[in-house]
């Protein structure tokens, strides 16, 4: 399942194989599983649901906008830069995989403009999604690949409810990384008491265990939920670091929603290596988990 | 009270942003004086509501966020420096040398120091530092980590201090200086029969985007809001067309941040009452409250009346006496003639 979810094609906008995939694998395990109307998957445990579990099922990708003369053209979106493409494999939702090239000298020049995939008309058209192929790699302590920053916090977040008990409601949200549109038009018509939101976090080098989040791009994390995280985690044994974090969890889009929400992150530490590849360690990965499970019993009663 | 002594007192207290809830306690309670409920939202926004007992009567919002900037600590290193990152647009160059409190477990008293000139290469002294690469150095040692934790919020200290020619200096007078406002127009309306219900907003979180503004009126049904905030004071390195001299008065904002015709009525207020006042033009947002509360709930519609404010979030912000008598002039006027909402 791991290798499901994080392979999966999924981009902002496109999420409907990961979706038909939660959607079947949570169905038996939870009291309610449904989509909305912009493609998020809610899952409800329990009757009054005060805490909501959010994560993004989305990828960052691309969108062709000319394939003539056999060359393939496309903008990107989602935060992804043209150092993240250049080189990489490009996999389309009709699973047609193939390299982003470059003909210029200097690639931090590069714009997306620049760059283009080989293909003809017969295999990809203009308006397909295509994300950056994520097969990954591992070895005994860690998964090394591309792409996989943008399921870690999916993939953690799955792994944790599967057996949890407690009175909880999980958005696996669509078009997060694009803004997060999911969880805005989620939020138009729900609203929680608790509200923690999962996510990969970039550090320079792994190890640390679990980060839970003091502060976002966005806002201050509500003080009293982030230190029953960090209580939470030394009752259990968890290892897991308090972080100010300039990666965007959304925190605002939950503080501002209804009357206002108790809102803090964990983060899953993701390392870029210097390859350029990214590397998930299975012993920080497995303490988000742990962390979120045991946030989980402890704050959805 | 005078409002100088207001302001005196409300500068005192910390309230940094996403930090809230000690000063919206203190506040809460301050306001219990003045309003009939009172209560303190999820986020550390404080409420209260003065109900006139008229049927049908209009609903009146008097609002200024309660929050300042700070910096935050990101990182404590083994020898006990601490690495901050900052909580709304703190200005950096202030920064080097400046004395800080950190309100973790305890209050550490600290100052941000900063490689000596002679020891910069090529640019670095004319590039300035980045608030990345400045530290707080506390005298802890390596001790430090067991005293002050990550997502600890840190207080830039400054004194209160009474300039010549009825100025007053401090950090935190933006919006110190609208709350200050705010109470005094409550003490002057306080034994008044008002035509409408008075309802009082102070926002938290609005240096890090307006966040507390958005649920204020959650369940509050207003006809006006009259949002009172800080503008750009006139200093003689800045345009004297994006400024206001100190003591020039209220200033008033027109654009499609605010109400045309309830700003117009306000102005149309001014002259009849002979109280001093500018008028500020914002094309787009106006950088305060009213871009929040303009939208939320079933929208409602916004004047921003402001305080000429000099050296913008720095910890010698600095404002004129008069302005702030002005301000709450002009808006008690607007809650007891009632002709604006008219």
């Amino acid at each position: 399942m791991i290798r499901d979810i994080l392979t999966t094609f999924s981009v902002s906008g496109s999420e409907k194989k990961v979706r038909q995939l939660l959607i079947e694998s949570l169905k038996d395990k939870f009291d309610q599983v449904c989509t909305d109307c912009l493609g998020n998957v809610i899952a409800k445990k329990g009757v009054s649901q005060k805490l909501l579990v959010e994560c993004g099922m989305d990828s960052p990708g691309i969108m062709v906008v000319d394939n003539s003369d056999g060359q393939v053209w496309f903008s990107a979106f989602g935060g992804l830069k043209p150092k993240d493409l250049i080189g990489k494999k490009i996999i389309f939702e009709n699973g047609f995989c193939s390299e982003v090239k470059y003909d210029g000298e200097k690639s931090d020049d590069a714009k997306i403009s620049d760059l283009y995939i080989d293909a003809d008309s017969t295999k990809i058209s203009i308006g397909d999604f295509g994300i950056l192929n994520h097969e990954f790699t591992e070895d005994s302590e860690s998964y090394f690949g591309y792409g996989l920053k943008s399921r870690a916090g999916l993939l953690a977040v799955y792994q944790a409810v599967q057996d949890v008990a407690g009175d909880f409601a999980v958005l696996f949200s669509a078009q997060k990384r694009i803004g997060g549109k999911g969880i805005k038009a989620f939020l138009g018509e729900n609203s929680f008491a608790r509200v923690i939101t999962v996510d990969a976090l970039c550090e320079k080098k792994d190890g640390g265990g679990a980060g839970i989040v003091a502060k976002d791009s966005t806002a201050v994390a509500s003080v009293n939920l982030r230190k029953a995280l960090e209580d939470t985690a030394k009752a259990k044994k968890i290892d897991a670091k308090t972080v100010v974090s300039d990666e965007n969890f959304f925190g605002s889009s939950f503080l501002t929603s209804g009357s206002g929400a108790d809102w803090t992150g964990i983060g899953v530490l993701v390392e870029k290596t210097e390859d350029g590849k990214e590397k998930l360690c299975k012993k920080d990965f497995e303490n988000s988990v742990r962390l979120l499970k045991s946030a989980i019993e402890k704050l959805s009663l | 009270m005078k409002i100088i002594e207001i302001i005196k007192d409300l500068t005192k207290s910390p309230g940094i942003s996403g930090f809230e809830s000690e000063f919206a306690a203190k506040v809460c309670e301050k306001l219990k004086e003045y309003c009939n409920e009172t209560w303190i939202t999820k986020t550390n926004s404080v409420v209260g509501v003065k109900n006139c007992k008229k049927n049908d009567a209009p609903t009146i919002m008097l609002e200024a966020h309660l929050d300042r900037i700070g910096l935050i600590v990101s990182s404590v290193d083994e020898n006990g420096f601490v690495g901050f990152r900052a909580l709304g647009g703190v200005d950096e160059r202030i920064l080097p040398a400046a004395e800080v409190e950190i309100l973790g477990s305890e209050r550490i008293f600290g100052i941000i120091g900063a490689k000596p000139p002679h020891l910069m290469k090529n640019n670095e002294e004319d590039e300035g530092l980045k608030i990345e690469d400045m530290l707080i150095d506390t005298g802890l040692g390596e001790v430090a980590a067991s005293k002050i934790s990550i997502g600890d919020p840190i207080l830039l200290k400054s004194d209160f201090c009474e300039l010549l020619n009825n100025r007053i200096s401090s950090a935190t007078l933006d919006n110190r200086a609208g709350m200050s406002v705010i109470f005094d127009c409550l003490e002057k309306l306080k034994d008044k029969d008002l035509p409408c219900n008075l309802c009082v907003a102070f926002a938290s979180g609005e240096e890090q985007g307006l966040l507390g503004a958005y649920t204020v009126a959650d369940n509050i049904k207003c006809d006006l809001a009259v949002v009172v905030d800080v503008t750009y004071g006139e200093t003689p390195d800045a345009k004297v067309t994006e400024t206001f001299p100190l003591g020039c008065g209220a200033v008033i904002c027109r654009g499609p941040n605010v109400h045309f015709e309830m700003t117009k009525k306000v102005i149309e207020l001014a002259k009849k009452k002979n109280i001093p006042y500018e008028i500020e033009v914002a094309s787009g947002s106006t950088g305060t409250n009213a871009w929040a509360l303009q939208t939320s709930g079933h929208g409602i519609p916004c004047v921003v009346i402001s305080v000429p404010l000099r050296y913008m979030h720095t910890t010698v912000e600095t404002v004129d006496i008069g302005d702030l008598e002005s301000v709450s002039k002009l808006i008690s006027e607007i809650v007891s003639g009632g002709e604006v909402v008219a």
